[in-house]
């Protein structure tokens, strides 16, 4: 469990304007580059504003971040990230949402109840399949799995 | 009376068969705790983009009616407002089921939203061609200044401080400008030449509004309590007693109107407001609120129904949503090609009239449907988050795949959703960003243009803030910026 406290918020904000101030002023023309450098000064500004506001003590934000908890499912967004489209989206969804179906349950983890998340994770991808594939016509990457219909 | 010659257009068969999925659809995801309406809509935008135009409006339209009174259902029944809107029905709701009245009080709640929700399209039929009239007068730097108008307002009252907001608002309007330079044709923050046509407004939606949920779902499990069991109550005794509650039904849906032509106001703030005022109009009650008191959900159901129709009569003229699910509906006329404005009515008449009708009609779908499905709910409110979590992403992967087949949109939609996921731990909010994002490009084009105006003239600066309209309009940018300062620094009060 992490805590977040407004000493976290104001390093995130910062960090994202400086980002966004660096990107902006890199270079470039000028005219074109007109509006993202005003969005990034009204970025920098805000930022200025929460440091004075937590210098005067007027921020007393608190919050907590169970990041044990969501991080496999960051892991696995990364792993779609990076694989998803080699895998195909059939065979890559399937995976994250028997994972999310499982890891997540409550329930006790037997064999009984793994049948039974499978078994919801079949019927609702055969939903998804029929719904793209066969009625929307979209074209998703398939690798091995549904190949024949996108083909 | 022009929306009369487009009322048939809804009873066309595919349109017919649109609104009722749509409706049933809507009322089973707001019933579902944890879906908001908002994410609702932005879930079905991908779907809808295979639709013509008016079927992919009638479904949004009919979903975003009906998942707020679809909420209802388990804030009743297991006390979570399905949606933020049903906060205050919570308070007498949750009582009255207790009390063995579930079903009374389920009843009081189609009800009272069919009310109010058809007072609120009335105004919306009527009053938007009189405010279209009115924003003809409006040149680029106006329509720059209502760009920025509909951001400050969304970034102010949606968010838990103005100041984070403002810094949503601004982030989004920077994604916004990622693509290629409209008039020199520079490409700006072009990592990858999928982003040359900037970043794709379904995925951010998509990603903005969904997966932040799915985390959130997995995060905080939602305690599933035990379903009441229905009561037998005859629905003819129950609209007798809900039509005679004239006080509530008159305060909830005026306040709801009121409340949903103010921009950025949501549906939570008509419920909770009209909740009040009910007791404020019932003193010889006040003791029952709280405490299974009919009148407390008649008037919170109603208040935030009516806000539907007049959420929409500032985006569809000025493109500054009433409401988040609002903004996230200007996604859906985006994608179609519609541009809200001025000329809407006349660019796009069979469009835009066929949208309002279904609206009015829906709301009787609403009604009837939610009446029957209130008895079936508790097979939806059974449904396991985890469960939920897991459908969400698939369909948001391959909802946000089928838009344009580009794997560098679910990238952005998965990366944008995390991203949001986390910043919002910080106390940051969605709906400006989104906004923003879908605003961005209108201010840019207005300001270009108002520029290339402005340089044969007096200058930028001075355009921008010559003429009673943009005046008006810095005004209430500054205005609802020290609203929003106010309120927060009340509550800090307050604590």
């Amino acid at each position: 469990m992490i805590k977040i406290n407004n000493i976290i918020v104001l390093i995130t904000a910062s960090l994202i304007a400086l980002f966004l101030f660096y990107l902006s002023f890199r270079g470039g023309n000028s005219a074109a580059y007109l509006l993202p450098r005003t969005y990034s000064v009204i970025l920098a500004s805000i930022v200025i504003i929460l440091i004075f506001f937590h210098i005067r003590k007027k921020n007393n934000f608190y919050k907590e971040l169970n990041l044990k908890k969501i991080f496999p499912t960051i892991i696995f967004i990364i792993l779609f990230i990076l694989y998803g489209e080699d895998l195909g989206f059939y065979f890559s969804t399937t995976l994250i949402f028997f994972f999310i179906t499982t890891f997540y349950s409550p329930e006790e983890k037997n064999i009984k109840n793994l049948i039974k998340a499978g078994i919801v994770c079949s019927v609702f991808m055969c939903f998804i399949y029929i719904l793209f594939s066969l009625l929307l016509k979209v074209q998703v990457p398939g690798f091995i799995l549904f190949s024949l219909a996108n083909s | 009376m022009e929306f009369l010659n487009y009322f048939g257009e809804v009873f066309s068969f595919i349109n017919l068969i649109t609104l009722i999925f749509g409706t049933i659809g809507g009322i089973l995801l707001g019933a579902a705790p944890g879906l908001s309406p908002t994410m609702a809509v932005a879930l079905l935008i991908p779907f809808t983009f295979h639709m013509p135009a008016e079927q992919g409006l009638i479904m949004l339209g009919a979903v975003y009616t009906s998942t707020i009174a679809g909420g209802a259902i388990s804030a009743i029944l297991l006390k979570i407002p399905g949606a933020p809107a049903n906060i205050a029905t919570v308070m007498d709701g949750y009582p009255m089921a207790q009390n063995n009245q579930s079903k009374e009080a389920l009843h009081y709640c189609f009800i009272s939203s069919l009310v109010g929700g058809v007072i609120g399209i009335i105004v919306l039929i009527f009053f938007t061609p009189i405010l279209a009239k009115f924003a003809l007068k409006f040149g680029p730097s106006e329509m720059f200044w209502i760009a920025i108008l509909g951001v400050t307002v969304i970034a102010t009252f949606d968010s838990g401080s103005v100041t984070k907001g403002i810094f949503s608002g601004a982030f989004g309007m920077w994604i916004a400008t990622i693509g290629t330079d409209p008039i020199i044709g520079v490409e700006r923050f072009v990592i990858d030449p999928i982003f040359a046509g900037g970043v794709n407004i379904i995925a951010a939606l998509v990603g903005l509004f969904a997966i932040p949920q799915v985390f959130s779902l997995i995060e905080n499990k939602l305690n599933e309590s035990d379903i009441f069991q229905m009561e037998k109550r005859k629905l003819i005794d129950s609209i007798k007693y809900n039509i005679s509650r004239v006080k509530a039904l008159t305060v909830g849906s005026v306040i709801g109107t009121i409340i949903g032509l103010i921009p950025g106001v949501g549906g939570q703030i008509a419920g909770l407001v009209a909740y009040d005022q009910i007791k404020k109009f019932t003193p010889t009650k006040a003791g029952r609120f709280g405490k299974g008191e009919p009148d407390g959900i008649i008037a919170a159901e109603s208040a935030n129904n009516a806000i539907v129709g007049p959420s929409l009569v500032p985006l569809l003229i000025l493109s500054v949503p009433g409401s988040p699910t609002a903004a996230v509906l200007l996604g859906g006329l985006l994608i179609h090609g519609i541009f809200p404005g001025p000329d809407l009515f006349t660019n796009h008449p069979k469009v835009v009239w066929t949208f309002i009708d279904s609206l009015l009609v829906g709301q009787f779908f609403m009604c009837i449907f939610g009446l029957y499905i209130s008895g079936l709910a508790k097979y939806v409110l059974k449904t396991p988050v985890h469960y939920m979590a897991g459908i969400i992403v698939v369909l948001s992967i391959f909802g946000t795949y089928s838009v344009q087949n580009s794997f560098a949109d679910v990238i952005v939609m998965l990366s944008l959703g995390t991203f949001m996921f986390l910043i919002s731990k910080l106390g940051f909010s969605a709906a400006p960003i989104v906004l923003g994002i879908m605003l961005g490009p209108i201010a840019e084009a207005n300001f270009i243009t108002a520029k290339l105006i402005a340089d044969t003239q007096d200058g930028i600066l001075l355009y921008l803030l010559n003429g009673p309209i943009n005046q008006v309009m810095i005004g209430l940018c500054i205005l609802s910026i020290a609203y929003g300062l106010y309120g927060e620094i009340a509550k800090r009060k307050i604590r």
